[in-house]
């Protein structure tokens, strides 16, 4: 169970729920509240396909690209750091441009958001747990972590209201900094495996 | 055209992160393809490359230059030793007559250059007998003794292991050499390697002869090279990737190591993990891959593989190890493939079949390291912990 929680941890941690709700926020900024949720739990579910999928074919990818698993732990730890560097050199690193109110735009927003949750690193960093960790217990982790970033994409609004955008944004630099500590760590330990 | 902006944008930088981290970090690791027969197959045609270059005194090709044809002239008594000591597990483990012979052959050479005072004997050439050929000189009559169980060579052993105890120092590391003119250790040169050599060597006399208190002297040998080796001799990337070192602790599992040398164990196996996966990025054809330098000859990554198939022995026989046992194995057994895709077939002619050859030379140690290296992978893929001989045909390993 610790080695599951630790796991859990590490996968929400990688998936920045602060940074999740910040993006959101500003994507979903023109669109009616039922309409943002719809859209959100959309977008959540997208993402977290996409990172199950990962999960799933994490082996496959590692035969197919002739890649042991400490050696892809040490590319998915870089990929991280360079996936939370604009946190460090952007004055609002997740806001982003909404796209307007129109059909087509809001199916851009939600599919914007989902690719904002399953990035080449986030997915290389859940291939690597995948393969490290099992695929029941990976899996099952990123399933949990994942309905906690929906339910906090559903209640970004709600969020974003009560305490303003800057909680979420300067919590997301946290989490960022945070994973940079993560993805080091990942790649000692990436080197230092047999 | 903003979506466009938007989209291309992030897609252009991702997929410029994504290219340099495929060809700069994790790029493809070719490791060929190893069997348990394979690898015994390479092991016993490397072995007849040695035969076939040994003189009737019973020295070995030392290097062999096949571009120009030419045989080298120098000469390493230390690897004498060693060469002698892997065609003695040769012999041992593939039930092999001829290996035997030239081993024998080998070991008369050895037993001509014996020098002593009192009751210890060392293996040299000149009258400052150093440590590493003696000791390999006790590892390869151990194995001699375990392949065919002759103890006429006993009491030499035992004189050898007089010189390692002697060459001992209290922190539990040795002196290199002995000055007979003066009967005294040399005080100032040190060995990176030595100290394993003999902790190996000792484990051994003490398995084959014991009682004498070769045991100790192992554990505390094992204790300095665990603890101050690599500060001592100023590794700067500790720790050393010392086979001899995994060779004595796993001769020494059964005894019950102390936390920690597993623990130095542990971190000796992600070291040659490590650098095994460098190696098989270099093997693999891909961009770049000259930048990564030359591949490392057989000498080096023998090491690497008998080290790491040590290493597995000592994971499948302490429980403190055994969460690394299936990582090892999957090392190793990449180390071997390594091996057997570099090394030279029968169609080669008789100058090279079965040897390695890098950057235009092949050296005796070559095949030796990976004699070894290959040799006891061959066992971990089987699942086998015993580092003897297979017993003999029709009865369970």
């Amino acid at each position: 169970m610790s080695e599951w929680l630790e796991l859990f941890t590490r996968i929400l941690l990688v998936l920045n729920p602060f940074a999740a709700i910040a993006i959101w926020g500003s994507l979903a900024a023109p669109l009616a509240a039922a309409e943002r949720s719809r859209l959100g739990l959309l977008a959540g579910i997208a993402g977290l396909v996409a990172l199950s999928l990962a999960v799933l074919c994490a082996g496959a990818m590692l035969d197919a690209l002739d890649v042991s698993t400490p050696t892809w732990q040490l590319g998915a730890s870089l990929l991280l750091i360079f996936g939370v560097l604009p946190a460090f050199v952007r004055r609002d690193p997740y806001a982003r441009e909404p796209y307007g109110s129109g059909s087509s735009a809001r199916l851009w927003s939600a599919a914007r958001m989902a690719l904002n949750l399953a990035t080449p690193a986030t997915l290389a960093a859940l291939i690597f747990y995948s393969a490290g960790w099992g695929k029941v217990d990976a899996l099952s982790a990123l399933l949990v972590a994942g309905a906690v970033i929906t339910g906090g994409l559903l209640a970004a609004d709600r969020i974003e209201r009560r305490v303003g955008r800057w909680p979420a944004r300067e919590a997301g630099r946290v989490l960022s900094a945070l994973i940079v500590l993560l993805a080091v760590g990942m790649a000692i330990d990436g080197i230092n495996s047999v | 055209m903003t979506v466009a902006r938007i989209f291309l944008l992030p897609i252009l930088l991702w997929s410029g992160a994504l290219v340099v981290t495929r060809v700069a970090v994790a790029s493809p690791e070719d490791c060929g393809m190893v069997t348990a027969a394979s690898a015994r197959a390479a092991a016993r045609a490397a072995g007849e490359w040695l035969i076939r270059g040994q003189a009737p005194d019973g020295r070995y090709t030392y290097e062999y230059f096949p571009d120009e044809q030419r045989v080298g002239s120098d000469y390493n008594i230390v690897r004498h030793a060693g060469v002698t000591m892997s065609l003695y597990q040769l012999a041992g483990k593939l039930d092999d007559d001829a290996a035997m012979q030239a081993a024998d052959l080998g070991l008369a050479w050895e037993l001509e250059r014996l020098v002593g005072m009192d009751d210890w004997l060392a293996l040299s050439d000149d009258d400052t007998p150093r440590l590493g050929a003696t000791a390999l000189m006790v590892a390869g009559l151990a194995e001699r003794r375990l392949a065919t169980g002759d103890e006429q060579y006993d009491d030499i052993m035992l004189s050898l292991g007089n010189f390692l105890v002697k060459l001992q120092r209290p922190d539990g590391g040795f002196y290199v050499q002995w000055y007979m003119a003066t009967n005294e250790p040399d005080r100032i040169s040190t060995s990176i390697y030595f100290p394993g050599e003999a902790m190996w060597a000792l484990a051994l006399l003490h398995e084959a002869l014991p009682g004498h208190g070769f045991d100790a002297a192992a554990y505390r040998a094992g204790d300095f090279i665990a603890l101050y080796r690599d500060e001592v001799e100023n590794i700067k990337w500790p720790p050393l990737n010392d086979h001899w070192a995994s060779y004595g602790m796993a001769e020494m599992a059964e005894w019950g190591l102390p936390q920690h040398q597993i623990d130095y164990a542990r971190r000796l196996a992600e070291r040659f993990g490590f650098l095994m996966r460098l190696e098989a990025q270099n093997q693999a054809d891909y961009y770049f891959d000259e930048q990564r330098g030359d591949p490392r000859r057989a000498a080096s990554l023998g090491t690497w593989v008998e080290g790491t198939s040590a290493l597995w022995r000592l994971s499948a026989l302490d429980p403190r190890m055994a969460d690394m046992q299936d990582d090892i194995l999957e090392r190793a057994a990449c180390g071997a493939g390594m091996l057997i895709a570099r090394q030279y077939p029968a169609a080669a002619g008789p100058e090279l079949a079965g040897a390695w050859v890098e950057l235009g030379v092949t050296r005796m140690d070559d095949q030796q390291h990976a004699i070894s290296g290959l040799l006891y992978t061959a066992d971990a893929l089987e699942g086998r912990t015993e580092r003897g001989p297979d017993p003999p045909e029709g009865t369970n390993p």
